[in-house]
């Protein structure tokens, strides 16, 4: 696999900072688009808008990469349609499933580990890949339950399913903190585990505890721990890109624009001009 | 259909979306209770609650240790929220507009399995202590994403809160959820469930029609062209403290 070029850091694309994100998208090194709002012809002005000013992804929610079944084929004609029509650096989508047998669930849910899942899982990324004509990227979920019958690790899984499809790796740093709290392990040797030189994009969020089960909430700024797993990826390896993911309480752009900042001088980006 | 897809899809049962099968229910009140009286919807109700035992059984028999407490630590579904989780929960799946209906009805598929697990756990001890030993682990799935669906409402402008203790909180999701329980613009029920605080608020279906509305778009009395039912309803909700009206603009 070869990496894309290095995009530098990011914000997630939402409704809420249209007007926000147009004025100061140069003050971004990217901005991140989810994939079924590029569907929709209501966002199309905005995404031109931003892609005017600054390289756009697309961030997919409901390709349900981990179902074990074909392909949606609309879904990924519809895709590949973004993709020809907004020229994004790359897609990526997540290591779940959101559909099965005609059972549409609104979740990210979780897959069973199991070693006969992870080529089904390649095949389909390979599929996308080569269908939608620029680098794709399997993100890693955050959970609050286990499903049975696994019999690999989340991190042997995770790689295993990158390797075989040769796909590029979005690491999601708050899923993992998460992660890691709630089904305790340790979230640095899961990162030491991983295929490093697949890495092509970094998220990052903010969590926050309720009673015992940490929450992935993109609710609150990124806490110290990510903060830290950041800088321990990037001492490990080149990242490319890394985006802030923010879904409420959502603050106003000086905030975010000082998180992305921050980011930058984490991984040694240089700053945008 | 492989095994591994026959393991997803009970997974997918268990987490189905009751909304979209047109049943639905705000904290699990039996059918009876909910006043589905109409044939179809019992009907709903019955296929739901068969497919979800489906997916319950099929876990069961995958550990082959039926109704096993680690059955039960499977499904986020065994959540007994209280509707303040709920609600922080449903926080959580909000992802701005475009998404946030189906994210309610997502809340509503766990408050469905909640019922469900509950139901089962007057049947065996061991559940109901599954249940709780769990209990923390009901606030699943918060980091969710929902599936896309076209919303055209504005939620910074939405102007219905509901009261909940002395704090005013939006719920306006919630109702958007009643939408698409089959409900276009309109509540079919004779009354529907609302939950305040702790506890249920039945509502009569102008009310609910109100909310209903409100959660797809702003409500400006104003230009809502209200009627009697809904001038009443209106009246109703902001006397019992359910709604606070805010002046346009606020």
């Amino acid at each position: 696999m070869i990496r894309p070029a290095t995009l530098g850091v990011g914000l997630g694309f939402r409704p809420e900072l249209r007007d926000e994100m147009l004025r100061r998208a140069p003050s971004l090194d990217f901005v991140e688009i989810i994939a079924e709002m590029a569907f929709n012809e209501a966002y199309a002005e905005v995404i031109d808008g931003l892609r005017a000013l600054v390289p756009i992804t697309l961030h997919g929610v409901h390709l349900s990469l981990g179902s074990a079944e074909p392909l949606d084929a609309a879904y990924v004609a519809r895709l590949q349609q973004a993709v020809r029509r907004f020229e994004p650096r790359w897609c990526g989508d997540h290591l779940a499933m959101t559909s099965i047998g005609g059972i549409e669930m609104p979740h990210l849910t979780p897959l069973a580990l199991r070693s006969d899942l992870v080529p089904v899982v390649a095949a389909k990324a390979r599929a996308v890949r080569a269908e939608i004509g620029v680098p794709f990227l399997i993100e890693n979920i955050a959970y609050y339950f286990e499903v049975p019958g696994g019999d690999m690790t989340e991190a042997e899984f995770f790689s295993a399913v990158l390797e075989q499809s040769d796909c590029g790796m979005l690491l999601d740093l708050n899923n993992l903190h998460v992660n890691a709290i709630n089904h305790g392990y340790d979230p640095y040797a899961y990162i030491g585990s991983l295929p490093l030189d697949r890495l092509v994009e970094v998220h990052i969020a903010g969590s926050a505890a309720e009673k015992a089960l940490m929450i992935d909430t993109h609710g609150h700024p990124v806490g110290d721990e990510v903060w830290s797993l950041l800088a321990h990826v990037a001492a490990r390896t080149h990242v490319p890109a890394v985006l802030l993911e923010r879904d409420q309480n959502i603050p106003s752009m000086d905030e975010l624009l000082a998180e992305v900042t921050h980011a930058r001088a984490v991984i040694g980006a240089e700053v945008s001009p | 259909m492989s095994d591994i897809a026959a393991m997803q899809r009970a997974l997918a049962l268990l987490l189905l979306d009751p909304v979209g099968r047109r049943t639905f229910l705000y904290g699990g009140p039996l059918p009876s209770e909910a006043g589905l009286d109409d044939e179809d919807d019992i009907h709903a109700l019955r296929n739901t609650l068969a497919r979800q035992r489906e997916g319950v059984e099929f876990f069961a028999t995958l550990l082959d240790r039926k109704r096993d407490a680690r059955v039960m630590r499977l499904f986020p579904a065994t959540a007994l929220l209280a509707p303040r989780e709920f609600h922080a929960h449903w926080q959580q799946w909000s992802r701005g507009t475009d998404e946030a209906v189906s994210s309610s009805a997502g809340a509503d598929a766990l408050r469905f399995g909640a019922w469900l697990l509950h139901a089962l756990a007057g049947e065996d001890e061991r559940i109901e202590g599954a249940i709780r030993f769990d209990r923390a682990r009901l606030l699943a799935q918060g980091s969710a994403i929902p599936q896309p669906r076209t919303f055209e409402g504005d939620p910074a402008r939405a102007r219905v809160y509901l009261r909940k203790g002395t704090v005013m909180e939006r719920l306006e999701w919630d109702y958007a959820a009643m939408l698409r329980a089959g409900l276009p613009l309109e509540v079919r029920r004779p009354a529907t469930y609302i939950f305040q605080a702790d506890r249920v608020v039945r509502l009569g279906t102008g009310a609910a029609n109100l909310l209903t509305l409100a959660a797809l778009k702003p409500v400006d009395l104003n230009t809502f062209g209200p009627t009697r039912e809904v001038l009443d309803a209106v009246e109703a909700l902001r006397s019992r403290g359910i709604i606070e009206l805010q002046e346009a603009g606020a």
